[in-house]
């Protein structure tokens, strides 16, 4: 893997490739002469995530009862006297979410329903009452409501005469998502009667008299709160019954490694045998993070359980161990095919054997500078000499930040690693930021 | 009507507007999430996440030049750390299942399979900023001026990560010796 491309050659080449905006897929990243340009030709050909209608219908579901949660904003300031002409709604979009989505919405459509109903019933309240000489504040939300499905072009024109100006968005108004009545409903002032209701129709007929009530002030709070949600993604199921084989059962422990025998492990406390030959047994190490997977052995066959307690030794020489550490270098373990393991212990003082590849550690240590071949490059500044390790680096110049920790302080740099002395700090602790002389010990090897 | 438009009406709380930019990012927030993610099952969750996020912080979004896919992808990116922060592992067995082309052959479909979880596999391998550089850069074919606009960083500096990453890739991608994991075998065996 071998590259004479510097980032600004290969950026230009991968432009003449991959210009933005394309989508096209290549046909064939088989014949790219550069490493690293058919490794942008793999991945721009890989196979792309899609996106169900299902999952986008369970976001979307989430994102409505976010928006539907949130305290009212004002959003449209009404004039004193306001006309409102409903006109056809513009194309909504959120329609052409739901409506692939029968199930998660079955409530959501008998909410507007609900919702059109009502709207009718406000409409003729409206027609009934149209006596009242001063209405009280209505909201656009009767045309946000009909934005939802009407069929044809309603050419009732409704005007509103708000007692009060009102900047609050309409509280009154069922959402999508409400099945309840509102306790307070806006009444709205007609200056003719509506021609024509709106043509959206209630799946049906109200059991009982609307209890919609005029309300001589408006409310400035929300009253009207979901009371159903769809349902969110259904809880995933890690593994699945195996019913050819039904009393098989396969246990998956994932945890820390706290020892290492010389025939298992133990994790979070539970003993996990292994295969002597087992190849991770020879590099696993405690504090790796693993997933084991394996059976569960009768405890009268397991090995050392005389007594009538329950075995915890799950017989894992069959089965996958994963290492799971956050630090992806610490999960880097090539086997030769004849059983050799070499595992990449995080720094450059174990380089891999000729059959591996060594991919992580060539990256961190193949072309290292600096003058230290103790880790991953870090942050690490500071002046000082530092004498205490091998390598007789100066002390000046890049530091290492290692797994451990921090140096600091003007102490020497002994064996242990910690402390001081910057630039280097091999032994075994973390390169550091400070200042002062790193004299001390060689460091532990 | 422009997206400056719509964000604002969507600031405003209008579900039109709010359900427009849905549609127009959801698609792209969500590849950006599941390269980086154990499972699609992962990935929708945190995509749902990253939405409930806008519509919670759009009554406080002010456009400050910086593209609103540039919020939303940063939404996503932190999502995505904190998402590795509980989980506390990497990515690692979960197959996708949506990971596929449409009308696929069954061969097709299993090859696809194998393709994506190698291709998660070789994502996993790189630091979080290379992620973000190769899929923005080179899945959603943004330019690099783009892919610095949505990371906050200088073009340069998207070609040396994007550079780098490569040659991780490079040295992972379609090799089979290397492993994250073993199988055992049994003694008698």
């Amino acid at each position: 893997m071998m590259t004479n491309m510097t980032p600004e050659e290969l950026a230009k080449v991968l432009d003449r490739a991959l210009p933005s905006g394309s989508q096209a897929r290549l046909a064939s990243s088989g014949s790219a002469a550069d490493p690293l340009v058919q490794a942008a030709l793999e991945v721009a050909n890989a196979p792309r995530p899609v996106l169900t209608d299902a999952a986008k219908s369970r976001m979307a579901a989430k994102m409505f009862a976010a928006l539907d949660a949130l305290p009212a904003t004002p959003t449209v300031e009404a004039p004193p006297t306001q006309t409102i002409t409903e006109t056809p709604p513009p194309p909504s979009l959120t329609p052409s979410v739901l409506p692939r989505r029968p199930i998660n919405f079955l409530l959501t459509g008998i909410a507007a329903s609900a919702a059109a109903v009502l709207l009718v019933v406000v409409g003729m309240l409206a027609v009934l009452d149209n006596r009242n000489a001063a209405p009280t504040p209505t909201s656009p939300s009767v045309a946000l409501l009909n934005t939802d499905e009407p069929t044809e072009t309603p050419t009732t024109e409704v005007t509103a005469q708000p007692t009060e100006e009102s900047t609050e968005f309409p509280t009154t108004e069922p959402t999508e998502f409400s099945t309840d009545e509102p306790t307070e409903a806006p009444t709205v002032q007609a200056t003719e009667e509506p021609t024509v209701i709106p043509t959206v129709q209630p799946t049906k007929a109200p059991t009982q008299a609307p209890t919609v009530q005029p309300t001589e002030e408006p409310t400035s709070a929300p009253t009207q709160a979901p009371t159903e949600r769809p349902t969110s993604a259904p809880n995933r199921v890690t593994e699945e019954p195996n019913l050819s084989t039904p009393r098989e059962t396969v246990f998956i422990i994932e945890g820390q490694v706290e020892e290492v025998l010389e025939t298992g492990v133990v994790i979070a406390g539970f003993e996990v045998k292994l295969s002597e030959r087992h190849p991770l047994l020879r590099v696993l190490r405690a504090g790796d993070w693993v997933r084991v997977e394996g059976k569960f052995v009768d405890e009268d066959d397991a090995p050392g359980n005389a007594g009538g307690l329950p075995s915890f030794v799950l017989d894992l020489t069959e089965t996958d161990i994963i290492l799971d550490n956050p630090t992806e270098a610490d999960n880097v373990v090539e086997v030769s095919p004849d059983g050799e393991v070499w595992r990449d212990d995080g720094t450059c003082r174990n380089p891999p054997p000729s059959w591996a590849t060594g991919g992580g550690w060539q990256e961190r240590c193949g072309t290292a500078g600096g003058g230290n071949t103790d880790g991953n490059p870090g942050q690490g500044q500071g002046q000082g000499n530092n004498n205490g390790n091998n390598s007789n680096n100066p002390g000046q110049g890049q530091g290492n930040n290692n797994a451990g920790g921090l140096g600091q302080g003007n102490e020497n740099n002994n064996s242990g690693g910690q402390g001081q002395g910057q630039g280097n700090n091999n032994g075994g602790g973390g390169g550091g930021q400070g200042q002062g002389n790193g004299g001390g010990q060689p460091p532990r090897p | 009507m422009n997206i400056d438009s719509i964000i604002d009406q969507a600031r405003h709380g209008q579900r039109e507007a709010v359900s427009t930019l849905y549609e127009m990012f959801v698609e792209r927030i969500f590849r950006y999430i599941a390269y980086r993610v154990d499972s699609d099952a992962d990935a929708e969750d945190l995509t749902a996440e990253v939405f409930v996020k806008m519509v919670e912080g759009l009554p406080q979004y002010t456009s400050t030049g910086v593209p609103f896919e540039a919020w939303l992808y940063r939404i996503a990116s932190a999502r995505v750390i904190d998402y590795r922060r509980r989980s506390n592992r990497r990515p690692s067995t979960d197959l996708s299942d949506n990971l596929s082309d449409e009308g696929d052959s069954p061969e097709d479909h299993i090859q696809n399979q194998e393709e994506a979880e190698g291709m998660r596999r070789a994502f996993a391998l790189l630091n979080g900023e290379q992620q973000q550089v190769l899929i923005l850069r080179i899945i959603e074919r943004k330019s690099h001026q783009e892919v610095a606009d949505v990371m906050g960083k200088s073009v340069t500096a998207v070609k040396s990560i994007q550079h780098r990453a490569l040659q991780v890739l490079a040295g992972q991608l379609g090799e089979t010796k290397v492993r994250h994991y073993v199988r055992g075998v049994k003694d008698d065996d």
